[in-house]
């Protein structure tokens, strides 16, 4: 079976069994894959990066669903009623604790909730790349066509980066002349066809 | 497998698949992309006073024809293999064909068709270009003077 004919039940089966969430009949299912079908060994090898990244994603979703339902009005006047009810004495270090804890956990938590998010796509990206080496079939290859080797010219060379061989059924009415360029000081090629008398 | 890490699994799926997709198409595009020949059409003729059209940019030498005017630019596709044609003003019409490509350089046959109007090319040059060095194809006759043709091959 190649890679490209790799379901996509089976795919997140895959992803699932790299997690190491299989049990039972799934799992034995899931590894009979992997005995007999190279294609799903190494699909299976470049999930099991991201399967990580994939769990921390959903095990913070308590996290990403406090942040969303996070008031900040809410957070201030907590904020305020807690310095209030807090001892009046100056330079209490729990209460200044407390007021950090409430006013910089938003900001905190979004960048480490960007931080996941900003790793997961990296991932996401490079295992894209490797799925697309994964499915791109062989018959692809060849369909970039490729240069036809040719021998190394041996005339010389007039400009850099150019070279001609005059074709000998032209006759004796076309030569090449190597010449200077008034307003370039690299030599120009001129394939000359003198056709005095012609049209 | 709970539903929510189900369909976050979807996603990360569907994100691998779009992206392997996009991943595939890029690079296709451009490694199938053939080259292309610029080339500039000049008129050159023998005159008293020297001129120059300031559309011509670096100016070809052209064998004691000291005036040259651009007569049109045109752009030919080089598709391996594939000869690419483009009329010239005095009725013939010019030929390139990309035979290979060595290295960075692109080996191109450059051809004329008869001056009497019959059929078929007559071949004069295999040359062999960097990207982007222009080489000069010229000599036809038109209007008292020659057809000069300012070929620069870009990849």
């Amino acid at each position: 079976m190649s890679a490209k004919s790799l379901s996509e039940s089976r795919m997140l089966k895959l992803m699932a069994y790299a997690d190491g969430e299989l049990e039972g009949a799934e799992r034995a299912e899931v590894e009979g894959w992997l005995a007999t079908d190279t294609s799903a060994v190494r699909f299976a090898n470049e999930v099991a990066g991201l399967g990580d990244l994939v769990k921390i994603g959903h095990e913070t979703s308590a996290d990403a669903s406090s942040i969303a339902s996070f008031d900040i009005a809410d957070a201030v006047m907590a904020a305020v009623e807690a310095d209030s009810a807090a001892p009046k004495r100056i330079g209490s270090r729990e209460a200044e604790v407390r007021e950090e804890r409430k006013v910089v956990s938003l900001t905190a938590a979004r960048s480490q909730k960007n931080l996941k998010v900003g790793g997961m796509v990296a991932a996401a990206l490079a295992l894209a790349a490797s799925v697309f080496v994964m499915t791109r079939s062989k018959e692809e290859a060849p369909v970039a066509r490729a240069p036809v080797e040719a021998p190394e010219s041996a005339s010389r060379s007039a400009e850099p980066g150019v070279d001609v061989d005059l074709v000998e059924s032209a006759g004796d009415s076309v030569r090449v002349f190597y010449l200077s360029s008034e307003s370039s000081p690299t030599t120009s090629v001129v394939v000359w066809v003198d056709e005095s008398g012609g049209k | 497998m709970s539903e929510a890490l189900l369909g976050r699994r979807r996603l990360v799926l569907g994100v691998l698949v779009a992206g392997a997709a996009f991943i595939a198409h890029v690079p296709q595009a451009s490694a199938d992309a053939p080259p292309k020949a610029e080339v500039m059409v000049i008129h050159a003729t023998k005159c008293e006073k020297k001129s120059v059209d300031p559309q011509i940019g670096d100016t070809p030498p052209a064998l004691g024809y000291d005036c040259l005017k651009l007569v049109e630019k045109k752009t030919l596709p080089l598709a391996l293999n594939q000869a690419s044609t483009t009329p010239l003003p005095n009725g013939r019409t010019f030929q390139l064909l990309h035979t290979a490509k060595v290295g960075s350089r692109y080996k191109v046959t450059a051809s004329i068709s008869p001056a009497d109007g019959s059929s078929g090319f007559t071949k004069l040059a295999d040359i062999s270009a960097d990207p982007n060095k222009p080489f000069n194809v010229g000599g036809f006759s038109y209007q008292g003077g020659v057809l000069v043709l300012t070929v620069r091959i870009v990849p």
